[in-house]
């Protein structure tokens, strides 16, 4: 026990003492901006073809899958909550679109019944959470469960309907925006990551959002409503998951109920990736931009060294855990023992 | 030392060498000894030097300002944090504190300023939180149970359910709880940081009994508290901290509070002398027409006009905090009205009953809650959202918020509270009573009639206090009604122009004028008819 304290320098303790408070500035700011860049380059050394265009330009339209329903799921991870409703709406999204539009339904018709479906959906989440103080985790999980059933029951698990042609074009890696070198899915991605960043920094319930998921008891006595702020957010999460299902048709070409299932675990993970905290009231849109663009990278990257899905599978959750421990670790806790 | 040279020292920096040689007298027998103690957080040095020492049987008190040291140096000795340079020695044998646990392992326990506990065990589970290893060294489970029955009722002079969960018990069953705890380690060394400020009169003095009783057993404790009449009444020697040195140190008899407090701030601040009666009253703001809080207690009525701050007062538990709440809309009484008088732009409106707690909003009345990490603030927000949040609305154009409106609203609503935005961004790093200030005035914004305050000044510093003071006298002189809960016996009588004293879940008496002096307080408490309600 009779060791002198001064055993270690003071300037070597500092710099252990405060590296994770080095750590939280980083990840408050550009280590997303990065992480993009490194795996990117990594990527780029690594497998040949990594950085050519139509590789880029590939990755970005499956980046824009990801990041439309990731956009959604970063609204309910900012007030604490957590939606694993996305993959039964993005199934959803894909079968009904398809369906509708094999149908002869005009697209705009069908994008509107999409949204109205999962904002319906995703809406009943938040009031059944925030009104019973339910655990998310459980009450999103029935309510995916209760959508996939029922689009199981209608379309008898078979593929069905066809996606609208100009569907095809407009998700296709190979083509264009107007001007702009990539296909219209990305830049419609893009857009809608601006209009939900003005909508959390320049509106009444954007902030609102993060005082509910900072702290609720106090969120209530600041006149903030939790069940019209977690309805909103729970039904963001469900309107983009049904809109990103219906993009996806483009790349199915028909209606298939399972091409939501890895977004279970991906569309959580670029939320976390990009450093929104899973506790509530911090983080931000952009950040899940990166995050979404980073994991379509190292998943390319590990494609590309040809591991197996199950192997890619065991890396990315590996990815997860690291990056939880890195932003997860809260100066406080450390600070009361 | 002399008076004048105490003058020279207190409204000067630092008495130089006087920590050292003070010292120097007492370290052969000491318990527990600091010396030269010093921990920097990037540019901020928290501590400069921490020495202090206490004996066998001591109590000592650490007195400071926020920002002054005191709880750097208390996470030091309790290992939380380990100091860049200097020394512990426990009984006269230097250690090195790695962890919490080596703390606890040397005899040093901590009883820190937040509850650090698990709500959803029992409260026997957390009686035992943390004891020895979990399979090894721990009293067997009917043991455990019969000290801690016995631990409990030593303290608190009642017995307790063992079994219920502790988040349901009280603030201050909770306190207790860790209270508790930290007796049931049977320390050498008691640190107590703050953890009188949820307790009421009776508890507070019973602890000071055991804390003495141990003493003379060879307890050493440390004890940290903002009140003076807590320091005077337990401390045999006083340490003041100011800037992370020790400045003074006093025995008791030595100096009396006005001493102590201008050696902690260094300069003069007024002492509780009470201000007599300069409110002009306006029209009725809140009107209590036979209102009971619980079932079969007595109804009782009450007024509270514009321009006047009322105390609510009590032992804990016997009402005052059920009615800043049924005032406030959170709950309602058991029976009877609760009338608030009408929203802005309807002065002459007569009081309408207040039922939920966004219409007390809409009409004017706002709370200031207690606990301000749980209930008050999100210290992990900025400062300006934890400010503008339930006024938003105003800063918005078409929906989209206007940050500069924001900006502009904030810099006059924090004159009026005498804060001064710095350079710090998040509320989490402001001292507690620039978090208090925030928090009212967010409220300020409201345009507020009847200011409900619930305990606003628990754990603020004494020069902070006293700003809050000033505010409260402004907003009511402004024409607002402020009631105000208050456990300290000393702000009561220094700030109120009448005090409503709460026993048994019902007013037993209302002091105004000269009638509000500790003693009458005190004896209301404990529903002793002696002094007769003052009355208007």
């Amino acid at each position: 026990m009779s060791v002198n304290t001064a055993v270690i320098p003071p300037r070597v303790r500092n710099l252990i003492e405060f590296s994770p408070r080095v750590l939280g500035a980083l990840t408050s700011g550009p280590i997303q901006v990065v992480s993009v860049i490194l795996v990117f380059l990594v990527g780029a050394a690594a497998v040949p073809g990594f950085a050519e265009p139509y590789s880029v330009k590939a990755m970005l339209v499956i980046a824009s899958f990801l990041g439309i329903a990731a956009l959604g799921q970063t609204f309910v991870v900012l007030i604490g909550g957590i939606d694993l409703s996305v993959p039964a709406l993005i199934g959803a999204g894909n079968v009904i679109g398809a369906r509708l539009s094999g149908e002869g339904m005009n697209s705009v018709e069908v994008i509107a019944i999409l949204l109205l479906v999962g904002l319906l959906v995703g809406a009943v989440n938040g009031l059944v959470t925030s009104a019973w103080h339910l655990p998310p985790l459980v009450v999103t999980l029935a309510t995916g469960s209760v959508v996939g059933g029922a689009i199981l029951i209608w379309t008898n698990a078979t593929l069905s309907g066809k996606a609208p042609t100009w569907l095809t074009q407009f998700t296709s890696a190979a083509s264009s925006t107007g001007p702009l070198p990539v296909a219209p899915v990305v830049v419609l991605w893009l857009a809608l990551a601006v209009v939900a960043q003005v909508f959390i920094r320049r509106s009444r319930p954007g902030r609102q959002i993060f005082m509910l998921g900072a702290n609720r008891p106090a969120a209530e006595l600041m006149l903030v409503s939790e069940r019209a702020i977690s309805a909103v957010c729970f039904g963001l999460s469900g309107a983009l998951a049904g809109l990103a299902g219906f993009l996806l048709t483009g790349f199915t070409g028909a209606g298939l109920f399972t091409v939501g299932d890895p977004y279970l675990f991906q569309s959580i993970a670029a939320v976390v990736i990009g450093g929104t905290s899973l506790l509530g009231g911090r983080g931000g849109v952009i950040r899940s931009v990166l995050g979404s663009l980073t994991l379509v990278e190292l998943t390319t990257l590990l494609v590309g060294q040809s591991l197996s899905s199950a192997a890619q599978q065991a890396v990315l959750g590996a990815v997860i855990v690291c990056v939880t421990v890195l932003y997860g670790r809260d100066r406080s806790v450390r600070d009361r023992i | 030392m002399t008076n004048s040279e105490m003058q020279d020292a207190a409204i000067g920096a630092v008495e130089p060498g006087v920590a050292r040689t003070a010292l120097a007298s007492l370290t052969s027998k000491a318990i527990v000894e600091a010396r030269g103690l010093s921990k920097r957080f990037g540019a901020t040095r928290a501590l400069v030097d921490g020495s202090l020492s206490v004996a066998p049987g001591e109590v000592v008190a650490l007195l400071g300002e926020n920002g002054s040291g005191k709880s750097t140096l208390v996470k030091v000795l309790s290992g939380v944090l380990s100091p860049d340079q200097g020394t512990i020695l426990v009984d006269g044998t230097a250690v090195r504190l790695r962890s919490p646990r080596a703390a606890l392992a040397a005899g040093i326990v901590t009883v820190f300023q937040e509850i650090l506990a698990a709500r959803d065990r029992s409260l026997l589970d957390n009686l035992w939180l943390g004891h020895g290893s979990p399979v090894l060294s721990r009293p067997a489970v009917a043991r455990r149970r019969q000290l801690a029955t016995e631990a409990w009722r030593r303290l608190a002079g009642h017995d307790v359910d063992l079994d219920r969960p502790l988040g349901e018990l009280t603030l201050m069953q909770q306190q207790i709880c860790v209270v508790v705890r930290a007796m049931l380690r049977n320390p050498k060394l008691l640190i107590l940081d703050e953890s009188t400020s949820t307790l009421d009169v009776e508890l507070r003095d019973r602890l000071f009994d055991e804390v003495r009783r141990r003493a003379v057993d060879g307890m050493g404790c440390l004890f940290i508290s903002h009140r003076m009449d807590e320091v005077m009444a337990i401390a045999d020697q006083f340490v003041a901290m100011r800037t992370g040195q020790v400045v003074g140190i006093r025995r008791r008899g030595e100096a009396d509070a006005r001493d102590l407090i201008r050696l902690i701030s260094g300069r003069d601040v007024e002492a509780g002398a009470r201000r007599t009666g300069t409110a002009t009253r306006g029209p009725a703001a809140i009107r209590l027409d036979a209102v009971t809080l619980r079932p079969s207690t007595r109804p009782f009525a009450a007024t509270v006009c514009r321009g006047e701050i009322v105390g609510l007062a009590g032992l804990e538990g016997h009402g005052q905090d059920e009615l800043i709440r049924c005032l406030a809309g959170l709950q309602t009484p058991h029976s009877g009205e609760v009338y608030v008088a009408g929203a802005k732009g309807h002065a002459d409106d007569d009081p309408a009953p207040v039922t939920t707690y966004r219409g007390g909003v809409a009409r004017g009345v706002v709370y200031v809650p207690r606990d301000r990490k749980v209930e008050g603030m999100a210290d992990v927000l900025p400062i300006i959202d934890n400010y503008s949040m339930p006024t938003l609305g105003r800063d918005s154009v078409a929906g989209v918020l206007r940050p500069r409106r924001t900006k502009s609203r904030f810099q006059r609503d924090a004159r009026t509270v005498n804060f001064t935005p710095g350079r710090q961004d998040s509320i989490g790093r402001l001292s507690g009573g620039n978090q208090q200030k925030v928090i009212i005035a967010r409220w300020l914004a409201a345009e507020p009639r009847v200011i409900l305050l619930n305990d606003p000044t628990r754990g603020v510093d004494l020069k902070t206090k006293h700003e809050l003071y000033e505010v409260f006298r402004g907003l009511a002189d402004a024409g607002a009604a402020v009631v105000m809960l208050s456990s300290e016996v000393d702000e009561l009588v220094h700030l109120m122009d009448r005090v409503l004293v709460f026993h048994d879940g019902s007013l037993s008496a209302e002091l105004a004028g000269d009638d509000v002096t500790p003693e009458s307080l005190v004896s209301a408490y404990f529903g002793t008819p002696a002094i007769a309600a003052g009355g208007n």
